[in-house]
This record gives C-alpha cells, structure tokens and sequence, in this order.
C-alpha cells in the first residue's frame, strides 16, 4: 500500500511535469528553439496570476482565464520579435538570447517583489483531498493538474491533427523550405507554435503557484525536470511527453521514499538511463511531431 | 505526415481552380488507396509525384519542375511525363529543367537550350534538326568529336 501511494504520488506530480514540459516540446518540436527562459515564462505566469488578478476582483483560481490570453499573444509577439530575430542568425544565438532572457526575467523579479515565495491563492481547496484508501490521499489540486496536463495535451494534439493551421504547424516542423514552397508563412506558423506553448506554460506556472510557493528563481529546476520529460518520453512526441513526465514523477517519488535525498538524484538516473538506452526517448520518432 | 495531409497542406493556401485533392487521386491513381500512409515510406518517384500533386492543389499559374528525372527509374519518369499534356490542358503552364534531352523536346512547346549560362537555342521543338540540338547542347566544338544516334 505504502508502494501504491508512492506510484499515485508520482503520477499526479508527473502531469504537472507533462503541463510544464509541453510548451518545451512544441518550441523545440516545431521552432527547433531550446527556449532556456521556459521556467522564468512560468513564474513569471504566476507572478501575473498573484499581482494582476486581484486587481480584476477575480477569484486567484480563475486566473487563468486573464494570465493564458496575455501569454498567447506574449508568445506571438516575442517569437516574431526576439527570438526569430535569433533564429536568423543561427542555433546557437537562441539558447544565447533565451539564456539571457532568464536572467533578465529573474532579476526583475527579484527587484520588483523580493525573493519572497508566492502562491496562487485558492482556499481551503489546497487543503481538500481524495482518500480512496487508508494511507493514499489525492490531493485535488494535483489531480486537477493532471486533469489539465491531459486536456491540453489532448487538444493540441486534435490541433496538430485535424486543423488545416495544425498541419502547417507539423507541416513547417517537418521541412520548413517544403512547407514555404506551399505558401505558408514560417514565421506566421513559428509565431502560432510559439503562441500556443506560452500558453501551456502560463497554466503551468498557475498550477506550480497553487500547487507549492514560487519565488523568482524556481524556474530553473522546473526547467531541468521539464527537459527530462521531454527527452524521457521522445522529443517531438506530446503523449510522449506525458508519459516521460510521469515517468520521471513515478521515479523520483520511488527515490523519496527510499531517503528523501535521493528525489532528484532518481529521476536524473532515469533520465541518464533512458538517455543511455534510448535516445530518441520512448515515443520517439524518426521526425518530429509526425 | 501522411500523403493526404501533404496535399491538405497545398490546398491550403490555394486559389480557386480546377485542381482539387479528388482531382490530384484521379491524376495519381495509386495514391488515394495509400492516402493515409506516411510519405517518407514512399519510394523516391512517388514522394515526387507527391510533391507535384502537392504544387498542383494550390492552382498554380506555373508549375516549375526542376530537374524531374533525377534520381528516378525511368518507368518512372515516363509516367510523370505522361501527366504533363494533362496538366497543361488545365491552363497551367510548365518550366522543365530537364537534362534528357529527347524526354524535354517530348512534352515541351518551347525550348531554351543553355550552355555556359548562355540560351544557345530557342524556338520550338518541331522546327529544331538534331544537328542543331546537339550542337547547342554540347557546343559547337564538341559536335565534331560525338555522334549521338537514337536521340532527339
């Protein structure tokens, strides 16, 4: 029982991790862009959600519904902008500039509200649980990220798939001259594609906010476990994502329950382990976003 | 993404005209039973066709082929040619970049013969005699030495 608490744990942790490697996926799916600003863009969606939403006398747990518009039109106008000006240049000025962009983020966050920890402010809903059986509790907030971690994915993937732009969207990651050749504009899609991963990352930022405390710098280590989902499920594979992100829960829950240390130390084995074994990842394929 | 989804992504942005997806599976009639398979399984000549099909849905004014026999067997070859007056029939007009040069001359109304960056030859195909193609082929001082016979 002790063990199936542990499994149901990760799990639950694992969606948030797929809601918050996704938008990475996407980027680097279609844009080819390594977006190393990833973590910041989420804290930066919680910061939005705890500073501007009060504002609009609107309860904390809505604020998606304000914090999810602005982030997808951040997204259009900062790829077509800064990060297609970097993208003309050549692969490596986009982990440069991304780069940068975490640390401007960060320090302005830091100047304009400390280094203090934030939540998102839901209630006594944070404390609410599911008690199935006598040592699990499922906690709702969790299941509600998971909840969303698969909607979202289910939703992009209907996108991708059955909408003529979805298939520009794979049609540019796949061979972005080819695509051109078909009139489509790449920097039009490259700026949709962008759009939609702010969005995921702005619901990822709120639920991190509800889930547990924020401060300026928690974008780095949400980056790091987002990768490991990307890469642990198959770059370019958005089930795959899911599944690598709960791989990765599964994992580093297992090691917390062995000796608390060992809670990332497990998951990074299991990133090193699948790295190892296989390198295109679980779900991958030969091309990406197929 | 699969062949379907490739023709999708042409007509997208297409403009009003005879060619539609349905009329791209009449032309090609293998490709409507392999709609759903995924275009890089497809062997080389039919990832061309493909890609023409895929040029056509958008009702271009002008389909510019370059190159078309490359790399293809020449079954092949001889059953995308075939589609040319087809499409032509259609209103759509044709640029060949084409280095056989009797498989050009076929399907062509006008030809441009370059050599050395310069049009050594224009005019249209019926009123050219082998000697004339060869020479601007090759260049004057190589007709002495080659004898090509069968061609043209």
């Amino acid at each position: 029982m002790v063990w199936l608490n542990v499994l149901v744990q990760g799990i639950l942790i694992g969606g948030f991790y797929a809601l918050f490697a996704c938008g990475l996926s996407l980027m680097f799916g279609v844009l080819k862009v390594i977006n190393l600003a990833h973590g910041d863009m989420a804290v930066v969606a919680g910061y939005v959600a705890v500073f501007l939403t009060p504002h609009l006398h609107l309860p904390e747990v809505w604020s998606f519904l304000i914090v999810v518009p602005i982030f997808t039109l951040v997204g259009y106008v900062l790829q077509r902008t800064l990060i297609q000006k970097s993208i003309d240049r050549d692969p490596f000025t986009t982990l440069l500039v991304t780069f940068g962009l975490s640390v401007v983020i960060e320090n302005l966050l830091l100047e304009i509200y400390s280094a203090n920890g934030q939540t998102v402010n839901i209630g006594d809903l944070i404390a609410k649980s599911w008690h199935p059986a006598s040592i699990i509790y499922v906690s709702y907030v969790s299941l509600g990220v998971l909840g969303v971690a698969v909607l979202v994915l289910f939703i992009l993937q209907l996108f991708l798939s059955k909408t003529g732009t979805g298939r520009l969207i794979r049609a540019v990651a796949d061979d972005r001259e080819a695509a051109q050749l078909s009139g489509a504009n790449y920097r039009h899609i490259f700026g949709i594609a962008a759009s939609l991963a702010f969005a995921t990352v702005a619901l990822a930022g709120i639920a991190y906010g509800m889930m547990t405390q924020f401060a300026p710098t928690s974008g780095g280590v949400n980056l790091l476990f987002a990768f490991e989902a990307v890469v642990i499920g198959g770059i370019g594979s958005l089930w795959g994502t899911l599944v690598g992100g709960i791989a990765l829960g599964i994992a580093q829950q297992f090691g917390a329950h062995i000796n608390p240390q060992y809670q990332i130390l497990a998951g990074n084995i299991l990133f090193l382990v699948v790295l190892a074994l296989r390198p295109q990842g679980l779900f991958g394929r030969r091309t990406s976003l197929a | 993404m699969t062949l379907q989804e490739n023709l999708q992504v042409g007509a997208f942005h297409a403009k009003k005209g005879p060619f539609t997806i349905e009329r791209i599976y009449e032309l090609f009639d293998w490709m409507a039973p392999r709609r759903r398979q995924r275009v890089w399984q497809l062997s080389g000549g039919e990832q061309q066709a493909v890609a023409i099909g895929r040029a056509l849905v958008a009702n271009p004014k002008l389909l510019l082929l370059d190159e078309l026999s490359l790399g293809l067997a020449p079954i092949i070859i001889e059953r995308i040619y075939s589609l040319i007056p087809e499409i032509i029939a259609q209103g759509v007009s044709i640029l060949v970049v084409e280095q056989d040069v009797a498989q050009g001359l076929a399907v062509a109304d006008r030809v441009h013969c370059l050599l050395e960056g310069k049009t050594s030859l224009t005019g249209v195909p019926a009123e050219f005699t082998p000697e004339q193609v060869e020479r601007a082929y090759f260049g004057a001082g190589l007709v002495a030495t080659t004898s090509r016979e069968g061609e043209s």
